[in-house]
């Protein structure tokens, strides 16, 4: 009995105390509570594995192998780069759809059982698909598009979880430091926080601007699934500009676009005293580039390889234009800096002066292949009547003007 | 006699097993319990004073009060986490509205009595908890997947590195947002630079630019909507801060971008505008 009572007094008063209060509640739920950790846990495994499909795309590189079947969403691969499938909703339909050549679930281990994550399509398809459902639909989450999924466990039925996967690809941030525009106008961006979209806008962009934000423009929106790869055109500034907005963002500016292609003489030096502005994007050393030999000596043959640098006239002839190819990319890597179809930009301080030059409508000799140069648009129509500076024979070319956004992002300071 | 000493001894033992059972299924159930309702934390206040991120400390106070020690917000509901000292930890759930100051009262969502000690560490995307109850350690560690940040990393050229557990992915719901209708003010400073608006350009329906001008040079005002800066009657595009921080309506021209045909001008308020 005295050992009795001394082990009992042996124990930990708080012990004793918390045994009798928790012994009514905590048995009856752990069970519970367990299971729902469990499924936290295993869909956390595959959170990883999701985002890297989003960001990555087809890692297995089945698009370019041709063992890919979603010509339905995606198109052809010949003309199109795989980077189109990165933050593409279209490639992830494709994947759970399975026609992407790989299985479409994403498989982890948690206390040595295996388990399958897989997306639902329960979401409403908008009518441009001959399907009734699609495993996502479009969120306007105000300054970000988010794509919503609804993911369960195989294994588990009654699972859920919605997920939403933010677009991280395809922007290249704007180094702060001090920019020239023109002869002499200095200006800076230090303290602003500027992403730049490395790509043209794609008629794949504007479906889902059409599809989940009520969208309208009067360009053309192919129905060749191919098609909606190509930068969008025949899309009117104020489309651009409402479009950009839908995407939390705003229509490129002229001297952004500049900041982002100009080669900085001194990439340590953010504030230097004087800067120059070069002809081309990608050095210091202009004579290495073929324009610039091409301009002194103008027999020289156009290669594939040049045109797979700065996509000129010529070029439409040597190999053809391939979309979402990093054409021309600039020293923060933007794309199609020089070449390539014409591009639009907000230009507040040369108000007509919007049309980047230099592009595929102008051969190797024209001096308009330099940056920093642009054409006057009258932003009514796109024949050659419209812009200033075009010789054209027969006056029936659409001119392809294409255009980017960019985005201000506050940082948080950790 | 000896029989009943036996008995006694079982029986003690046996309360101690049942007892510290009792405890491990308390501290399981206190972890699984929240493991999921913090899984879809977006934003954590620190409330407990000696609470740093990435510093791992014992919670400490008096004993008969009641501390904050985080507050936690999910997309549809808000958790406080309390602490008294040698006594309780517990979470309560409450209204966005609502201060955890007074929230200890509230039924728990889950808690743990008669507590020894509470080691803490809370860092940017997780927090760790080594909760003792007796001779009895628990260690645990929540992930925050919604909780994103951004930085700026100075490299070859600067290059800002968006950051979380997983940047591209929030899981479970989204925060309500108000939605800054264009025209809005989502950030402005005083004469002194610090925060008059606080920041909420996150909320723009239209996205979101930026102006010179406002009490403050040395920072620049943020709108929400569709930037149309240069041109007549409205903002002039900023071409940015002076190191310096010199008056910008000294020499507008400088401080803003118009269309050539127009002038940068100063307003009454110090805004830089296109006349």
């Amino acid at each position: 009995m005295i050992a009795g009572l001394f082990l009992f007094f042996f124990l930990p008063n708080q012990l004793i105390q918390f045994s009798k209060t928790e012994l009514k509640v905590a048995p009856l739920n752990l069970a519970k509570v367990k299971e729902e950790y469990k499924i936290v846990k295993i869909f956390e495994e595959a959170i990883p594995l999701i985002e890297k499909r989003w960001l990555f795309g087809d890692v297995e590189g089945n698009f370019t192998k041709g063992n890919f079947t979603c010509l339905n969403e995606i198109g052809n691969y010949k003309s199109i780069d795989a980077d189109y499938l990165r933050c593409n909703p279209n490639y992830i339909q494709c994947f759970f759809e399975s026609q992407t050549g790989v299985v479409p679930t994403f498989e982890v281990i948690f206390e040595k059982s295996k388990y399958h994550i897989t997306a639902k399509p329960i979401y409403k398809s908008p009518q441009r698909y001959n399907k009734p459902n699609r495993f996502y639909k479009l969120l306007k989450y105000t300054d970000e598009n988010l794509l919503e999924l609804s993911l369960t466990i195989n294994e588990v039925p009654g699972s859920e979880l919605k997920i939403y996967l933010k677009a991280q690809c395809n922007q290249t941030y704007l180094p702060q430091r001090k920019y020239l525009y023109g002869m002499s106008d200095y200006w800076n961006n230090f303290g602003s926080h500027i992403f730049i979209d490395t790509r043209l806008v794609t008629f794949r962009d504007l479906t889902d601007w059409i599809d989940y934000g009520d969208g309208e423009t009067d360009a053309d929106i192919p129905s060749d699934t191919t098609q909606l790869a190509s930068f969008a055109y025949g899309v009117k500034p104020d489309a651009m500009k409402k479009y950009c907005a839908f995407r939390g963002k705003q229509l490129l500016t002229s001297y952004f676009f500049d900041a982002a292609t100009f080669y900085p003489q001194d990439l340590n030096n953010s504030q230097p005293a004087e800067i120059q502005n070069l002809p081309y994007p990608f050095s210091l050393k202009t004579q290495d580039v073929f324009l610039s030999k091409v301009q002194k000596n103008p027999d020289e043959i156009i290669t594939e390889q040049n045109c797979n640098s700065i996509y000129i006239q010529e070029c439409l002839k040597v190999s053809p234009y391939k979309y979402f190819f990093p054409y021309a990319t600039s020293w923060i890597e933007m794309h199609e800096s020089m070449g390539g179809p014409f591009e639009y930009l907000y230009n507040p301080i040369e108000k007509n002066q919007s049309i980047k030059a230099s592009s595929y409508y102008f051969n190797k000799i024209s001096p308009y292949h330099h940056l920093g140069l642009r054409l006057k648009w009258d932003e009514n129509s796109f024949s050659v009547y419209n812009f200033e500076g075009l010789i054209d024979t027969d006056g029936q070319t659409k001119y392809k003007v294409g255009f980017r956004c960019f985005q201000n992002e506050n940082v948080d300071n950790l | 006699m000896k029989m009943w000493i036996i008995c006694s001894l079982i029986l003690s033992f046996s309360y101690k097993l049942l007892a510290q059972n009792n405890t491990y299924q308390e501290l399981d159930y206190f972890y699984y319990k929240l493991y999921k309702e913090f899984s879809t934390t977006y934003q954590i206040e620190r409330l407990h004073g000696n609470l740093e991120l990435n510093k791992k400390i014992i919670l400490d106070g008096p004993k008969n009060t009641f501390l904050p020690v985080l507050r936690l917000k999910s997309f549809d509901k808000d958790f406080c986490l309390i602490f008294q000292h040698e006594f309780i930890l517990k979470v309560v759930e409450i209204e966005p509205f609502e201060s955890c100051d007074g929230s200890f009262l509230k039924n728990h969502t889950a808690q743990i009595a008669n507590i020894h000690q509470v080691e803490i560490e809370l860092k940017d995307f997780e927090l760790y908890l080594k909760i003792t109850v007796g001779d009895i350690g628990r260690e645990m560690n929540f992930k925050f997947y919604n909780i994103k940040k951004s930085k700026v990393e100075f490299k070859r050229f600067d290059k800002l590195e968006k950051r979380g557990l997983h940047p591209a992915i929030y899981i479970a719901g989204l925060p309500k947002k108000k939605g800054l209708t264009d025209g809005t003010f989502c950030q402005d400073f005083n004469e002194n630079c610090e925060e008059s608006i606080p920041y909420t350009c996150d909320q723009c329906l239209n996205g979101w630019f930026e102006i010179s001008g406002g009490k403050c040079h040395k920072k620049l005002i943020k709108i929400c909507g569709v930037n149309q800066c240069g041109v007549k009657d409205n903002f002039a595009c900023p071409k940015g801060l002076d190191p310096e921080g010199g008056d910008l309506c000294l020499d507008p021209k400088k401080f803003g971008f118009c269309d050539q045909d127009l002038q940068v001008t100063c307003t009454e308020n110090k805004y830089l505008k296109c006349l």
